[in-house]
C-alpha cells in the first residue's frame, strides 16, 4: 500500500508538470473518455433492444432502434475525431519537453557536476528508459486507461449485479441453483477473485523479469550507438581502418555488442510473448465463466436473448477493465522507477553556493585577479593538479602561460573562470573571494577560447553572439580583429551562413577557420579578460604570424592570458608564468627567464635552436 | 516518380523475403505465414460468434446442450485469440531479428568497400540514406516494408473471404460494402499520404532537436555553454522546434480528421442501407436473427480489411524509396579486388613515382592537385610544407593508395598502383593522420589494430616507449588493456591531444611498414616532447622512407628534401639551405616563423 502511494505520488507530480505545459491536455483526454464510454454503453443497450425487437417481430420498433444506434455512433464518432486531432501534437510536445527539462536543469548545475560522466549518465538513463518504455505521454496514457477502466467497472458492475439478481423462471435442478441470485453472486465473486489474483501474479512475475533483463543489458544500445556514429558514420575513420587493417577487429567488436543487443530484444520479446500468452489464458477462464453465467441466465429464462448480448458485453468490459487496471498500475510502477530518477535529477542542488554580490561595472577595466595559495584536485582523484599556486594577474597585462603537457595550465584557467572551485586557498577579484560574486556576472568578465572550444550548427552570427542580440557592426568588428573577415565574406551568405551540415546545408570549415570564429566570439563578448588556450595549433605559419601581429590590437585595454606550446608567442607577452607539475616554477619577462636558464630557457631553446 | 526506379518493386520484394528466409529460416517464415492465416481467421470467428451463440440460444435445445455448445464456442474463440496473439508476437520477433541480421551486412559493407568512394560526399550521402532503412525503428524502413507485405496479404485474404460470404447472400450488399469501403479507404489513403509528407517536414525539426539534444549534454561543451551563457540560446531553439513540430502534427492530423469524419458519414450511410436491407429481409422472413448478427459483423469488418489493405499499400510504396537507397549503397563502390596483384617487394623500402598526377574531388570544379611529377627514393626523408589548403593531405592520401588519381599514374617500385590490390598496398604504409582520435577499444587494440590473441606484446611495449608514452600507459589502472574513452567501458580513460598524438605514433611504429607518413604529428606536443620527437625521428625511421608534414618548419631540418606546395603544385624543392638561398616562398615562410625566435629586440618590435 505504501508503495502504491509512492508510485502515484510520483505520477501525480508528473501529471502536474504536464498540466503546466498545456492546461488543455488533461481535460481533453477526460472528455474523450466520457464520450467513448457513452458510445460503448449506448451501443450495448441499443443493440440489445434491437435484437429483442427483431426476435419479437416488432420491426418498426427495431428500425427506430437501429436508426438511433447509427445516429449515436455518427455523432459521437465525429466528435471524438475532432478532439483526437489535438492529441498527437500534444503527445509529441510532452515527449520532447521532457528532454528540455533535463537540459534546463543541466545548464543550471555546476560545470563540475555536469562534467562528471555520471551526471551525463543520469540524464541518459532517464532518456533511454523513457524512450524505451515510454515517457510522460505513456504515463498520461496509463492514467487515462485507469480512469477509463474505473468508469467501466462502475457501469459494468451495476449491470453485472442486475444480471445476477435476475430471477430465473425455472428454479429446479442445478441450473436453477446456479442462476439463483445469491449463488450466482457468490460464484461470480469467486471467479472474479480468482482472475484478479492470477492476473496480478502474472503481471508481477513478468514485470520483475522485464526490469531484470533491462538492467542486465543497460547501456548496450549506447554502445551500439557509439559504433554507428563514431565508427561507421565517421568519414574520417575510414582511412585509419583501411591503412591499419582494422576491419576484422572492429567487425568482431561490433558483432559482440550487436549480439548482446539482439539477445536483449529476443529475451524481451520472449517475456512479452509469454506474458501475453499467460494473460490471454487467465482472461480466457474469466470469459468462459462469464459466458456460462449469462447463457445459464438466458436458458433459465431470467433474461432475454437481447439482454444476453448486453450482459455478455458488460462482462467482457468488466474483465477488460480489471485487467487494464492491474496492467496500467504495473506499468506505472515500472515508469515510476525511472521517473523517480528523473525527478531526483531535477531536484538536484548545486554543490557550490552561487554567490550574490554583483560585479562592479568598470569602464576602465581595472579588475584585479589573484590566486592565493590555491591547490586543486579533480573530484574523484587525489592527485593535486595545482599545488599552492599564488599569483596576481597584472591589470591589462599580457600574460603567457607555458609548461609541458599536463603541467596544470588549462586547469589554472578553468579555476579562474570558476568552472571549478579550489580545493584549498582562494581566488579573488579586487580583493574579494570570487565565490561571493554572482556566478553569471562573474563569468561575464571572461572571453575565452578553450583548446576544445565548440561551434554549433547555427548561422555564423549566432555563433559569434552566442545567441544574444545581433549587432552587425560589432560582429564585423570582432570578425575583423580575429582575421575572419575574409573567411566569412567568402561564405555564400556572409554572417547568415549556417555552419556544418547537421541542421541546414551549411559550410564545413577547417580547424583553423573554426579557431578564428571562436576567437571572434570571444572578442564579441567584449570582456575585460581575454584568454586564449592554444589558439594557433591548427594554423599554418602565415596565419599564425597574422594572429601574433594582431594580438596587441585584439587585447588592447584588456587583461589577456595566452597559453601555447609555440614559445614564440611569449615574445609579445610582458609577463610569463611557467608551470611545472602543478606549481608555478618561474615567472618573469622573456629576457629574465631566458637569463635564469631554468625550465623556460630549456623549452625555449628546444624550439629556437632549429630557427637559429 | 520521374526518375526510373533502379530496382523494381518485384525485385525489392524478392530481395526482402530472400534475406528474411536466409536469416530467419523456416521458423521465421512459418511465424509470418501463421500470423497471416490467423489474422484472417480470428476476425471472422469473432464476427460469426455472436450469430452462432444467438442461434444456439434460440434453437430450443435442452438447457445442458445449449450450455455445452456455448461453452464450446467460447473455448474455441479464446483458443483462436491465444494462438493469434502468440503468432503475432512471434512474427514481430522474426521481423525484428531480421532487421538486426541485415545490420551486420551493412557494417561489413562500410568496412570493406573502397575507402575513396565511402569518404566522398556522394558516398556519405548514400551511406546515410541506407542507414535510414535499417535504423529508423520498426515504423519505417526494411522491417516495416516486410511487415507491410504481410499486412497486405492478410487484409487481402480477409477481404476475399468476407466478399465471398456477403456475395453468396446478396450481390447488392457486396456492391454497397465495396463501394463505401473503397471510398472511405481512399480518403484514409490520401490522409496517410499527406501525413507522410508533413511528417517528413517534422522529421527535419526532429533531427535538429536531436542534434542539439546531444550537443547540450556533452561534457566538453559545458565550458563554452557556461562562459558564453548559451543556455538561453539553446532553450529558445528547443522551444521553437517543439512549437513547430506541434503545428506540423496538427496539420498532419487535419487530414486524418477530415477522412475520419467523411468515413463516419459514409459508414453511417452504408449502415443505414445495410441495416435497412437486413431488417427488410427479416420482415420478409428470408433472414434469421443469427444471420442478421453475422452480416452486421461482416459489414463492420469489411471496412477494416479494405482500410488495412490500402494502408499496407501506402506503406509499401513509401518504403520503396528507402529500400532503393539501401540497395543502391550496398551495390556502390569499386568492384572487388579479385585478380589484383600484391606489390612485388613487400616490406622493402619502396620507390614511389608520380607521373603527371592530378586529383579532383568529386563535385569540385577545380583540381586540388595538378600535374605532380615526383619520385620518392627508397629510404628518403621528405618534408612536405605549405599553407593550409595547398593539397598536402590529399597528396599523401594518393601516395598510400587511399585515393586514386583522376589523372596521371602512380608507380610503386615501377608497378602501376592502379593494378595493385588496395589491401596489399596499405600494408606498406604507416600513416599518422591529422585527425587524432582513439577508438573506444582497449589501448592495445588501438596500437596493434588486431584481436588480443594476435598482439605482439613486446613490440607493443617497444612502440609505446619509442613514442614516448609508455610512462603514462604504465600508470593506467589496466595498463595496455585500459579502454580508451568511456563509450564502451565506464572505466576508460580520456587522453589529452598530446597523448593521443603519441599514441597514434606508437600505432604507426608498431605496424613497422617500410613507408612512414606523419601528418602534423607534433601540433599538440609541448616544446620538449616536440624536440624529442625530432631527435628520435632518425632512430624511428631506420632505413624506412619518411614523409613529414608540419607547420613547424623546424621539422624540415632533419629531412633530406623539402617539397613546398602551393595551390596543388610543388613549387619549390630542395634542401633547407638551398631553398633559403633561393629566397622563395619557403624562405619567406621560414623567416616569418623564425622571427620570434631570433634574439634581436628591434627586429621583433618592428613586426609585433
Amino acid at each position: 500500500m505504501h508503495k502504491l502511494i509512492k508510485i502515484h505520488k510520483i505520477g501525480f507530480r508528473l501529471l502536474q508538470r504536464i498540466h503546466q505545459v498545456d492546461s488543455a491536455i488533461i481535460p481533453l483526454h477526460m472528455l474523450e473518455i466520457c464520450l467513448s464510454m457513452g458510445q460503448i454503453y449506448g451501443s450495448l443497450f441499443l443493440t440489445a433492444e434491437l435484437i429483442d425487437g427483431l426476435l419479437a417481430g416488432d420491426f418498426g420498433q427495431a428500425a427506430k432502434l437501429a436508426a438511433g444506434l447509427l445516429a449515436l455512433n455518427l455523432f459521437l464518432g465525429v466528435t471524438i475525431q475532432l478532439i483526437k486531432r489535438k492529441f498527437r501534437g500534444m503527445k509529441n510536445k510532452i515527449w520532447l519537453i521532457f528532454y528540455v527539462w533535463l537540459r534546463e536543469k543541466a545548464f543550471s548545475l555546476d560545470y563540475e557536476t555536469m562534467e562528471d560522466p555520471r551526471a551525463a549518465e543520469r540524464i541518459l538513463y532517464s532518456e533511454r528508459t523513457s524512450d524505451m518504455y515510454g515517457g510522460l505521454g505513456i504515463l498520461l496514457y496509463h492514467y487515462c486507461e485507469i480512469l477509463r477502466s474505473v468508469l467501466h467497472l462502475i457501469l459494468s458492475s451495476v449491470m453485472v449485479v442486475y444480471l445476477c439478481l435476475a430471477r430465473p423462471e425455472r428454479t429446479e435442478g442445478i441450473l436453477g441453483m446456479l442462476t439463483d441470485p445469491v449463488w450466482s453472486l457468490i460464484l461470480f465473486a469467486l471467479v472474479l477473485a480468482g482472475m484478479m489474483v492470477s492476473a496480478s501474479r502474472v503481471f508481477q512475475s513478468f514485470a520483475g523479469k522485464q526490469l531484470q533483463i533491462f538492467s542486465d543489458h543497460a547501456g548496450v544500445e549506447n554502445k551500439l550507438m557509439y559504433f554507428l556514429n563514431q565508427i561507421y558514420g565517421n568519414a574520417g575513420a575510414a582511412k585509419m581502418i583501411r591503412i591499419y587493417g582494422m576491419e576484422e577487429m572492429i567487425l568482431e567488436n561490433t558483432q559482440i555488442n550487436q549480439d548482446k543487443s539482439m539477445d536483449y530484444f529476443r529475451q524481451m520479446c520472449a517475456v512479452e510473448r509469454q506474458e501475453g500468452d499467460a494473460n490471454k489464458l487467465v482472461s480466457s477462464f474469466f470469459t468462459i465463466a462469464s459466458y456460462l453465467l449469462v447463457a445459464a441466465k438466458t436458458v433459465a429464462g431470467a433474461i432475454s436473448v437481447g439482454a444476453f448480448t448486453r450482459y455478455a458485453g458488460a462482462l467482457s468490459q468488466f474483465g477488460n477493465a480489471c485487467f487494464t487496471i492491474i496492467a496500467s498500475n504495473g506499468e506505472l510502477r515500472k515508469i515510476s522507477v525511472y521517473m523517480e530518477e528523473f525527478l531526483g535529477f531535477l531536484d538536484m542542488e548545486s554543490i557550490h553556493a552561487k554567490g550574490s554580490i554583483p560585479v562592479e561595472k568598470r569602464e576602465d577595466g581595472e579588475y584585479e585577479l589573484a590566486f592565493e595559495n590555491v591547490s586543486f584536485h579533480y573530484p574523484g582523484s587525489r592527485e593535486l593538479v595545482l599545488k599552492d599556486v599564488s599569483c596576481k594577474l597584472r591589470i591589462k597585462g599580457k600574460l603567457a602561460v607555458v609548461g609541458r603537457n599536463g603541467a596544470g595550465k588549462t586547469t589554472f584557467i578553468k579555476l579562474l573562470c570558476r568552472l571549478y572551485e579550489p580545493t584549498k586557498g582562494r581566488i579573488t577579484l579586487n580583493g574579494i573571494d570570487i565565490r561571493k560574486y554572482d556566478e553569471e556576472e562573474y563569468r561575464r568578465l571572461f572571453g575565452v577560447v578553450f583548446q576544445d572550444f565548440k561551434l554549433f550548427a547555427f548561422p555564423v552570427w549566432e555563433n559569434i553572439t552566442a545567441g544574444f542580440e545581433r549587432k552587425q557592426e560589432r560582429i564585423e568588428e570582432a570578425l575583423r580583429q580575429a582575421d575572419a573577415e575574409k573567411l566569412v565574406e567568402h561564405m555564400p551568405e556572409g554572417t547568415d551562413t549556417w555552419l556544418y551540415k547537421n541542421l541546414e546545408d551549411g559550410v564545413e570549415i577547417s580547424g583553423g577557420e573554426a579557431q578564428k570564429l571562436a576567437l571572434a566570439r570571444a572578442l564579441y563578448k567584449d570582456a575585460p579578460v581575454v584568454i586564449l588556450d592554444e589558439p594557433t595549433a591548427a594554423l599554418d605559419p602565415k596565419a599564425e604570424a597574422e594572429v601574433y601581429a594582431r594580438f596587441n590590437e585584439m587585447v588592447e585595454g584588456r587583461t589577456s592570458i595566452y597559453i601555447s606550446h609555440r614559445m614564440s608567442s611569449c615574445r609579445f607577452c610582458d609577463d610569463i608564468i611557467v608551470f611545472e607539475n602543478g606549481r608555478i616554477a618561474e615567472r618573469g619577462s622573456h629576457e629574465e627567464l631566458l637569463a635564469a636558464g631554468g625550465s623556460y630557457a630549456g623549452m625555449w631553446n628546444a624550439q629556437a635552436r632549429y630557427y637559429g | 516518380m520521374e526518375k526510373k526506379k533502379r530496382y523494381s518493386v518485384w525485385s525489392n520484394f524478392r530481395y526482402t523475403f530472400y534475406h528474411l528466409r536466409r536469416l530467419e529460416g523456416m521458423g521465421g517464415m512459418a511465424a509470418c505465414g501463421g500470423d497471416v492465416v490467423m489474422s484472417i481467421l480470428l476476425p471472422f470467428l469473432e464476427a460469426a460468434f455472436a450469430g452462432a451463440v444467438a442461434a444456439v440460444l434460440v434453437s430450443g435445445k435442452k438447457p445442458e446442450a445449449i450450455l455445452l455448445l456455448v461453452t464450446g464456442y467460447v473455448v474455441l474463440l479464446q483458443a483462436a485469440r491465444l494462438l493469434q496473439s502468440h503468432l503475432r508476437q512471434r512474427r514481430i520477433e522474426a521481423l525484428f531479428m531480421y532487421r538486426g541480421g541485415m545490420m551486420t551486412e551493412f557494417y561489413r559493407k562500410i568496412l570493406e568497400m573502397d575507402g575513396q568512394s565511402l569518404e566522398s560526399s556522394e558516398g556519405q550521402g548514400k551511406r546515410e540514406a541506407a542507414h535510414r532503412n535499417l535504423f529508423s525503428g520498426n515504423d519505417r524502413g526494411i522491417e516495416k516494408y516486410a511487415q507491410s507485405y504481410l499486412e497486405a496479404f492478410f487484409n487481402l485474404g480477409g477481404l476475399v473471404l468476407y466478399g465471398m460470404i456477403v456475395g453468396r447472400r446478396s450481390l447488392f450488399l457486396l456492391a454497397i460494402l465495396t463501394a463505401e469501403t473503397l471510398l472511405s479507404s481512399w480518403f484514409n489513403y490520401l490522409a496517410g499520404k499527406r501525413a507522410y509528407k508533413t511528417s517528413e517536414e517534422a522529421n527535419k525539426y526532429w533531427r535538429d532537436f536531436q542534434y542539439l539534444r546531444r550537443e547540450t549534454i556533452l561534457p566538453e561543451n559545458g565550458k563554452d555553454i557556461r562562459l558564453y551563457r548559451m543556455d538561453k540560446w539553446f532553450l529558445r531553439r528547443f522551444y521553437e522546434w517543439i512549437g513547430k513540430i506541434e503545428v506540423i502534427c496538427h496539420k498532419e492530423r487535419t487530414g486524418f480528421m477530415a477522412a475520419g469524419i467523411l468515413g463516419a458519414l459514409l459508414s453511417f450511410g452504408r449502415n443505414v442501407l445495410v441495416y435497412g436491407y437486413l431488417i427488410l429481409q427479416m420482415v420478409q422472413g428470408a433472414l434469421t436473427l443469427p444471420e442478421f448478427l453475422l452480416y452486421v459483423g461482416i459489414a463492420a469488418g469489411f471496412e477494416a480489411w479494405m482500410n488495412g489493405l490500402f494502408e499496407a499499400f501506402r506503406e509499401i510504396l513509401e518504403n520503396e524509396k528507402l529500400m532503393d537507397d539501401y540497395r543502391d549503397f550496398m551495390d556502390y563502390g569499386e568492384a572487388s579486388e579479385e585478380g589484383k596483384q600484391a606489390p612485388s617487394g613487400p616490406g622493402k623500402a619502396h620507390e614511389i613515382r608520380l607521373e603527371n598526377v592530378c586529383f579532383r574531388y568529386e563535385g569540385s570544379d577545380s583540381d586540388t592537385l595538378c600535374n605532380i611529377d615526383l619520385t620518392i627514393r627508397p629510404g628518403e626523408r621528405i618534408a612536405l610544407v605549405g599553407l593550409n589548403g595547398a593539397g598536402k593531405t590529399t597528396l599523401i592520401k594518393l601516395l598510400c593508395g587511399f585515393f586514386r588519381p583522376t589523372g596521371g599514374k602512380i608507380y610503386l617500385d615501377g608497378q602501376d598502383m592502379g593494378e595493385l590490390s588496395g589491401k596489399e598496398v596499405f600494408k606498406e604504409f604507416s600513416v599518422v593522420f591529422q585527425e587524432v582520435f582513439a577508438f573506444s577499444f582497449p589501448l592495445a587494440a588501438n596500437v596493434c589494430c588486431c584481436g588480443e590473441a594476435q598482439e605482439d606484446r613486446q613490440r607493443l611495449v617497444e612502440s609505446l616507449k619509442k613514442a614516448g608514452i609508455w610512462e603514462k600507459v604504465k600508470g593506467l589502472p589496466g595498463g595496455v588493456r585500459t579502454a580508451m574513452n568511456k563509450d564502451l567501458d565506464e572505466e576508460g580513460v580520456t587522453f589529452s591531444g598530446g597523448e593521443l598524438q603519441k599514441l597514434m605514433l606508437a600505432r604507426a611504429l608498431y605496424k613497422n611498414a617500410p613507408v612512414v607518413i606523419l601528418d602534423e604529428p607534433t601540433a599538440a606536443l609541448d616544446p620538449i616532447a616536440e624536440s624529442e620527437m625530432y631527435e628520435k625521428y632518425d632512430e624511428m625511421l631506420q632505413g624506412r622512407t619518411g614523409i613529414f608534414i608540419s607547420h613547424r618548419l623546424s621539422s624540415t631540418r632533419f629531412c633530406d628534401r623539402i617539397l613546398f606546395m602551393e595551390k596543388g603544385r610543388i613549387t619549390e624543392e630542395g634542401s633547407h639551405e638551398s631553398l633559403m638561398e633561393r629566397g622563395g616562398a619557403y624562405a619567406e615562410l621560414f623567416t616569418l616563423q623564425a622571427r620570434y625566435y631570433r634574439q634581436k629586440k628591434q627586429e621583433e618590435e618592428s613586426y609585433a
